[in-house]
């Protein structure tokens, strides 16, 4: 690693998982403790107020396949993988009732795929088309965007926005500080330590 | 010890009479105390299963049980479904409690006198068999290096006793 200034804290920040939203969805809810599927993420539930994953809605597996009225909120996920999303045990699945599944439930409508990124210097970046989450904590680290033809990568590659931890949304729109411009990656590699030196800008200097 | 690999296919034959009762064609796991509890003697509809109290040896020509009496059927949701292919452990898929898919499991490492499990094979890797968590359906889960269902990871990577 040369050149990089060692930040004590986050040493294991370049080991950290990284999966678009897009790509969780489909991955199998395996139990744990029985090593069953149980489900299928039908597609995962978010809110930018809060800046993390609230949870999953679900599909039936096999014959059945179809939409399930049970949601799986983040706090009985043990663990999102490559390959599956992993729980102790199937029951955590049978959640219909709880304030969370509800808030999970009332999320679902909500999208902020297709919202345009606006800078608050009044530049406009792109239209999300993924968002990206940290599979450890289900944090939600910044969007995919199809930027704008200036902004644009090689060859209309996708370019990666990171995010404050948390930021206005209105509906429509997506309101982020135009100093995000430097950290806009195009490759998904490194993205996870530029959400961290963005963040900690954010945090430490009043610019 | 022995892998479970070497066992399958060998005829499974009754103490009392000589008698061959079929082939070995799987093993049935108990995860909690992380012993094979039966071994399976034939396929399909036919299969029996013979408690491991009845086993009287495996060696490396035969499996040895004391009676065909002591054949059963499978007990239960979970034998059932073993026996009948739907719940798989060689080539089953290994799954970490992680999310993240390590490989087909190639084998089970046990010893022939007590049914312990001492280790799974996957992707040439032995798994110490602490990281074993579950036998299912979908998935032979087993602890993460970095597990998140706590159990201890210091078995992890280390080759089991030749």
């Amino acid at each position: 690693m040369s050149g990089e200034v060692e930040r004590p804290g986050t040493p294991h920040e370049e080991d950290r998982l990284l999966l678009r939203a897009t790509e969780v969805a489909g991955l199998p809810v395996v139990s744990i403790n029985e090593g069953e599927a149980v489900a299928d993420v039908k597609d995962v539930v978010y809110n930018p107020d809060q800046g993390h994953l609230l949870g999953f809605t679900l599909n039936k597996r096999g014959f059945l396949r179809g939409p399930m009225k049970a949601v799986l909120p983040m706090d009985s996920v043990a663990a999102i993988g490559r390959d599956a999303v992993m729980v102790t045990d199937s029951s955590v699945c049978d959640d219909k009732g709880s304030p969370l599944a509800d808030e999970v439930r009332t999320s679902a409508g909500r999208n902020v795929v297709g919202n345009e990124v606006l800078t608050d210097t009044g530049r406009r970046l792109g239209t999300v088309t993924d968002i990206v989450v940290a599979a450890d904590r289900g944090e939600v680290l910044g969007y995919e965007l199809q930027g704008d033809s200036k902004l644009q990568g090689q060859g209309g590659r996708p370019l990666f926005l990171p995010i404050p931890v948390t930021l206005a949304v209105s509906g429509t729109a997506l309101m982020v500080p135009a100093t995000v411009e430097p950290f806009i990656r195009d490759d998904l590699s490194g993205f996870g330590a530029a959400v961290e030196e963005f963040r900690a800008q954010l945090s430490g200097s009043s610019s | 010890m022995m892998r479970l690999r070497e066992a399958m296919g060998l005829s499974v034959v009754a103490r009392d009479t000589a008698e061959t009762l079929g082939q070995l064609h799987g093993a049935v796991v108990d995860v909690a105390t992380r012993h094979i509890v039966a071994l399976q003697v034939g396929k399909g509809h036919k299969a029996r299963l013979a408690d491991w109290s009845s086993v009287t040896g495996v060696g490396p020509d035969a499996a040895v049980v004391d009676s065909g009496a002591s054949l059963r059927a499978g007990r239960g949701d979970r034998e059932e479904r073993m026996v009948k292919g739907d719940i798989a452990l060689l080539g089953g898929r290994v799954l970490t409690d992680r999310g993240d898919v390590l490989g087909a499991l190639d084998d089970v490492e046990f010893d022939e006198e007590s049914g312990e499990i001492q280790a799974l094979v996957c992707a040439g890797v032995s798994i110490g068999a602490a990281r074993l968590r579950a036998v299912g359906g979908y998935a032979v889960v087993v602890a993460a290096e970095q597990s998140v269902s706590g159990g201890d990871g210091s078995a992890s990577g280390e080759l089991g006793p030749a």
